[in-house]
């Protein structure tokens, strides 16, 4: 029977609704396979524990693994040239980039930085050296990693509170594994660096802890200071992917904190697979996730504040919403 | 009136018959008395007029032509957002960036300290290097006791002798001078070695031949022959020195020019990185013209002696 035009309309456009759609459901069913960025090998994070528990396949994502960035900028670098996709750092590492027109968006605070039960990183100096606060470092050699992180942040919130500002104090760069060296060795006054490495050192004698993260930035900042990001033109492309990711965060996390010992057994096989010491795995606390990982309008005002009291910013020129979302957070109530 | 081939010629138009001296230095291409060579070049009669001068500065932008260019593609590249222009700016915004440095002094400041550090190890290097380069070259036995540790030590980075320099040199500015006196001394130890070695033979039989030996053959025949080698070298190795700037301020610097862009990447302050880089270049450039007419300089004075 010759097909009449309105049978031939009716095919035409079931057939051009479903070439819209079934592109549209393939992209929400398919694998998406994310680049993940690793700030230092030392750092195990929770985007390393959920890729051990498998979490990522469950939501239909595949994590590859593109390399160490070498510090928190650094790998806010390589996601923002499309050479990474996710990642974490901190928060005032985001002000800076964002500041200098980075288009990322902080979607998940993860755990705290450091919490009752983990100091978080540490100024640390010798025994017997007579520097016992901030006015004492004035005029003396701070070592850290790398500038630009939490290192150089909560260096200069501690010296700030003390009354002295960072020029007053010499910052050097040396990168993590000669940190030990050249504070025994004489060569520095002080050195910031985090667990292990802080533990391990005061484990070994002589050295102990001028003053903690946890010290420093106070239970509820220490909690805000940290955070992970996609550009964001994934948010715009993707959205699902972005929700799927953050519930990817929030279950590891969860497990994490119900399960300290055997997270610190992951962790231990994480070090072994980057050929890292799994030994210092024992140092590693368990980690406490304040508020389901959300952050708080306060949290990144904190820095803000910061950047202006710095000159770094003008007033009104970025407000928290410019760097976070929680939006994408399952527990996140409107 | 001068002529064409700039024989003189009286007003009448009849050449006058050749004088001496006036021949010589006119047209003639033989040797003058002191061995200079006269000069037959027809443009040593046209009047240093404007043509010269706009032939000279038409050739001076022919020269800068690929700098030129050079410039309009990285201002137009991250401007249509080719490249992203957050992390390659547009060449005005770096230029900008640069004067705002230049004009606070803080430039300055930087500046200072990373010529200070090229300027000890490189010195250092030239001192203890082009000596030692001679003795390697002039001495076979030496040559051979000395050359494995050279060549093992020549394949050998800078970057990867980082904490063997901490331990032994610490974090303060005689690391970073080592550093640079590291990256300097290869290219003058091997141009110093080849020059010395490549020295013409016939030159060193024939100053045996009178009598020249030993020190005086060095010094007077061996030593400037070698130096075009020598000179290549250093050139290299001044060059070398700023290069290694960046990766000798990664520790323990807080203030140079490869610190500068260190800090500045970690801060998200491109364009200030971009301007120190673009410092470094500047200087590097100049001290290597400023090497080159040193060697210009020396070379005329090797030639007088070579023609005598």
């Amino acid at each position: 029977m010759k097909a009449c035009p309105f049978q031939k309309v009716l095919v035409a456009t079931l057939l051009l609704v479903m070439t819209g759609i079934a592109p549209g459901a393939m992209a929400a069913q398919q694998p998406a396979t994310l680049k993940y960025i690793i700030n230092n090998l030392g750092d195990i994070v929770v985007i390393d524990l959920a890729i051990e528990k498998g979490y990522f396949e469950e939501q239909g994502i595949k994590v590859e693994t593109v390399g160490v960035a070498g510090g928190g900028a650094a790998s806010i670098q390589a996601i923002l040239t499309n050479n990474a996709d996710i990642g974490g750092a901190a928060i005032p590492a985001y002000v800076n980039a964002i500041k200098a027109g980075g288009k990322l968006k902080v979607i998940y605070g993860g755990v705290a930085m450091a919490h009752a039960k983990d100091p978080g990183y540490s100024l640390i100096v010798r025994d017997g050296s007579n520097i016992k606060n901030a006015k004492d470092l004035i005029g003396k050699t701070v070592a850290m990693g790398a500038r630009g992180a939490m290192w150089d942040y909560g260096t200069k919130e501690y010296l700030r509170k003390g009354g002295v500002a960072i020029e007053q104090v010499n910052i050097l760069i040396v990168p993590p594994p000669q940190l030990e060296q050249v504070l025994r060795s004489k060569q520095v006054d002080a050195i910031m660096i985090g667990s292990p490495i802080s533990d391990k050192i005061i484990e070994g004698g002589g050295a102990h802890r001028l003053a903690s993260l946890y010290e420093i930035l106070g239970p509820n900042s220490a909690g805000g200071g940290f955070g992970f990001i996609v550009q964001e033109g994934l948010i715009k492309r993707n959205p699902d992917l972005v929700r799927r990711l953050v519930a990817v965060y929030e279950k590891t996390d969860q497990w994490a904190v119900k399960h300290p010992d055997e997270a610190r057994k992951l962790v231990a096989h994480v070090l072994q697979k980057r050929n890292q010491n799994p030994a210092i795995a024992k140092y590693w606390k368990g980690p406490y996730l304040r508020n389901y990982g959300l952050l708080q309008d306060s949290d990144i005002q904190f820095w803000l504040d910061w950047f202006l009291r710095e000159g770094k910013i003008k007033e009104g020129e970025l407000k928290p919403s410019d760097i976070y979302t929680n939006a994408f957070n399952p527990y996140f109530k409107k | 009136m001068i002529g064409q081939d700039s024989r003189p010629y009286n007003p009448d138009g009849q050449f006058i018959a050749a004088q001496p001296g006036i021949r010589e230095k006119s047209g003639d291409k033989l040797l003058g008395e002191k061995g200079q060579r006269s000069g037959a070049d027809k443009n040593q009669i046209r009047p240093a007029s404007k043509k010269n001068l706009f032939a000279r500065v038409l050739a001076g932008i022919k020269g800068m032509a690929i700098v030129m260019i050079f410039f309009a593609v990285w201002e137009v590249l991250p401007r249509t957002g080719l490249v992203q222009a957050m992390f390659l700016p547009p060449a005005t915004t770096v230029v900008r960036a640069w004067i705002d440095l230049l004009s606070s002094g803080e430039l300055l400041k930087h500046i200072v300290i990373s010529l200070q550090r090229v300027a000890a190890g490189f010195g250092l290097s030239l001192a203890i290097i082009i000596p030692l380069g001679c003795l390697i070259g002039w001495y076979r036995s030496f040559e051979r006791f000395i050359d494995p540790l050279v060549q093992a030590f020549r394949q050998t980075s800078a970057l990867a002798l980082f904490p063997i320099f901490i331990l032994f040199f610490g974090i303060g500015e005689f690391s970073k001078i080592g550093m640079v006196f590291w990256a300097a001394q290869w290219p003058i130890l091997l141009g110093t070695i080849s020059g010395i070695r490549n020295v013409d033979p016939l030159l060193v039989d024939v100053a045996r031949t009178l009598g020249i030996k030993d020190l005086k053959l060095f010094i007077r025949i061996i030593l400037p022959a070698a130096f075009p080698s020598i000179m290549t070298g250093i050139r290299l190795g001044a060059g070398a020195s700023f290069l290694v700037l960046v990766a000798a301020e990664m520790i323990g610097a807080k203030s140079g020019l490869g610190f500068m862009i260190i800090n500045a990447q970690y801060n998200f302050e491109i364009p200030q990185m971009y301007s120190a880089i673009l410092t470094i270049s500047l200087l590097g450039m100049a001290v290597n013209y400023l090497l080159v007419w040193i060697e210009k300089k020396a070379m005329a004075w090797k030639e007088e002696i070579v023609a005598a």
